[in-house]
């Protein structure tokens, strides 16, 4: 992929390739194929591709958003979706959000920068989250964060070059009854040791 | 021994969660019929005398904000469930409605009639997208079955953000922007959801209506602590021998909840420190232990119920890392629009780490405590206000410096 100059400054680009997978290929298109998220902060310096989906065309970001279209306050609802599809909200969707909602541009970065669990970066497909909060983190959360990194041979905010995986911290998934906690793709799996990491790994 | 006493988890391990009819043989949705056949005003009266309070933390009188939002002018008002729990250690919501989902939409729909509303949304937060489709399941159930007459529920489903539990942010991110919280007044019964009347409750706020329409506000009255009455849920955690939740009378004192339901510290070790409330709580030592766990009981003696998670540190636990990584949670989460919060959680945190790390002074106490006291005033919302009460908790009841033992 193209390395491109750390000072270019964020710009929105009027005559981008339509595709973005095509963008993300080339290395020419969206801000976030040149490593950068939507607030041209650098982004996490391993590039990945992902592969979750087929929704390459704008055409199909409006058939996504189309069941929250006319529904208030849908945007973050069609994130969701969005994020499911394509597993991180591309420049190409936030723009058409903000075209189908009808607010401004920057109103749909803010929505997709604000909330942790919507991410304006490629990662891998299968996302795992630690739960760091007090009480996993007393019962060991530490050495789980230790193991998964040295397991996927990556650091925490990265992504496994192959695209299967993604490591995020979190707060608080409300699973304490079983700390420490590690969430896939949202789905908790709760006593988790140094040991029984890669138990959890091999069901994806 | 204490028992416990179960309203909003009676039908825990009794039903099935996803069959309807389970819940109307266990006399479910009679209580919203008998609201209906109750003139409106009566209804709002009869929950009021219940003398029911705000389980979510905040401990509003549920009576006094229905009539509120009754008395509003609006040509649509709405009933919103806040499902955001998201206080480290507490999960009471998330059982409640993977148990029990009808008797929280059943406690929006006698909210609904209450105040004239008759659109709901409940908000659950995007950590329990397994929850969020129970409680879709729910609501598809309830309109086969036609229970709910005119009211329509909605789930929203959230994103990650701790601040959506305080109740403008919850409203703003339902109406699609960033969680930040709103200027108050007004507030939402006179102006919340698109500026309309709005009910803000909690998911077990709402699962104790039906029960008190059921049974009779005296009834409920007479359960617990007299200015704080019912049950509360309970999560416990840390080094507990029984990590569970529980449901039990308000008057219940905490020593009872960690040593009676909780068995006691775990590995035979000593108490330390127990926490209440999530991390906006207070840090409690032994000598405390007697407070009930009721909403004044706790803020009387500096601490609060909050959220009703029950944090145990024993004696190994060195407070230092404990606090630091509370600071940090603040840290994260603040939403960024006020500067005291967004500074303030900041440097709380900074200083944190370096108490943490072994190289703190008295002075670093001294800024600690400053930050902390102006923050608990000048933050825009709950967040920020209370981001600062484990710091300050830390340093009133323990040698902070050393990382444990009572000052």
């Amino acid at each position: 992929m193209k390395d491109f100059q750390e000072e270019e400054p964020f710009r929105l680009q009027a005559d981008k390739p339509k595709n973005w997978f095509q963008a993300l290929l080339q290395g020419a298109g969206g801000l976030l194929a040149r490593g950068r998220d939507a607030f041209g902060k650098r982004a996490g310096h391993q590039q990945t591709e992902t592969n979750h989906g087929e929704v390459n065309q704008m055409s199909n970001y409006e058939g996504l958003f189309s069941e929250f279209k006319g529904l208030p306050g849908g945007i973050i609802q069609s994130y969701h979706t969005i994020q499911k599809e394509v597993g991180y909200l591309t420049e190409e969707a936030i723009l058409a959000a903000a075209k189908v909602f009808n607010v401004p541009a920057k109103n749909a970065y803010e929505v997709a920068s604000f909330y942790s669990y919507f991410s304006t970066k490629p990662r891998g497909k299968n996302i795992i989250r630690i739960c760091e909060s007090a009480p996993c983190h007393v019962a060991g959360a530490n050495e789980v964060i230790a193991a998964l990194e040295q397991a996927l041979g990556i650091k925490v905010g990265d992504s496994t070059s192959d695209g299967k995986f993604a490591l995020e911290l979190t707060e608080c998934v409300g699973q304490c009854q079983d700390t420490p906690v590690i969430t896939v793709n949202g789905q908790p799996f709760g006593n988790i040791t140094a040991d029984s990491v890669s138990e959890v790994l091999a069901q994806f | 021994m204490p028992q416990e006493l179960r309203i909003v988890l009676r039908n825990v391990d009794k039903i099935d969660a996803l069959k309807i009819d389970d819940y109307i043989d266990a006399n479910g949705y009679k209580p919203l019929e008998k609201a209906r056949s109750m003139p409106q005003a009566d209804l709002i009266q009869e929950i009021r005398q219940s003398g029911l309070r705000g389980r979510g933390g905040a401990g509003f009188n549920t009576g006094q904000k229905l009539a509120f939002t009754y008395s509003a002018a609006g040509d649509q008002k709405y009933i919103v469930c806040n499902a955001d729990e998201g206080e480290p250690g507490t999960y009471k919501d998330r059982v409640i409605m993977q148990s029990d989902p009808h008797a929280v939409i059943e406690g929006m729909a006698i909210c609904g009639y209450a105040v004239g509303a008759t659109k709901g949304y409940i908000y659950c937060r995007g950590e329990y997208p397994y929850v969020a489709e129970i409680l879709n399941a729910a609501i598809a159930q309830a309109k086969e079955k036609d229970v709910l007459g005119e009211f329509d529920v909605e789930v929203c489903l959230g994103a990650g953000a701790f601040v959506c539990g305080e109740e403008t942010a919850l409203i703003e991110s339902i109406e699609g922007k960033r969680g930040e919280p709103r200027c108050k007044p007004p507030y939402p019964p006179v102006s919340g959801l698109w500026g309309k009347p709005t009910v803000v409750a909690n998911v077990e706020t709402l699962a104790n209506l039906p029960q008190i329409v059921d049974r009779g506000s005296g009834w409920f009255a007479a359960i617990g602590a007299a200015g704080y009455p019912g049950t509360k849920v309970l999560t416990l955690t840390g080094d507990v021998v029984n990590r569970k939740y529980i449901e039990v009378p308000t008057n219940t004192t905490i020593k009872e909840v960690i040593y009676e339901f909780g068995g006691g510290i775990a590995g035979g070790r000593k108490f330390q420190a127990v926490q209440i409330g999530g991390n906006s709580g207070g840090i409690i030592p032994e000598s405390l232990l007697g407070t009930q766990i009721a909403f004044d009981a706790m803020a009387a003696v500096g601490a609060t119920l909050g959220s009703g998670a029950v944090f145990v540190m024993d004696e190994t636990r060195d407070l230092r890392d404990v606090v630091c990584r509370m600071a940090k949670f603040f840290e994260h989460e603040s939403c960024g629009k006020c500067i005291p919060c967004r500074e303030g959680t900041m440097r709380m945190f900074d200083l944190c780490e370096k108490v943490g790390q072994g190289k703190g002074t008295a002075a670093d106490l001294a800024l600690l405590q400053e930050i902390g006291e102006t923050m608990a005033v000048a933050c825009f919302c709950g967040l920020g206000q209370a981001a600062p009460t484990p710091v300050l908790t830390a340093i009133k009841h323990f040698d902070l410096l050393a990382g444990k033992g009572c000052a």
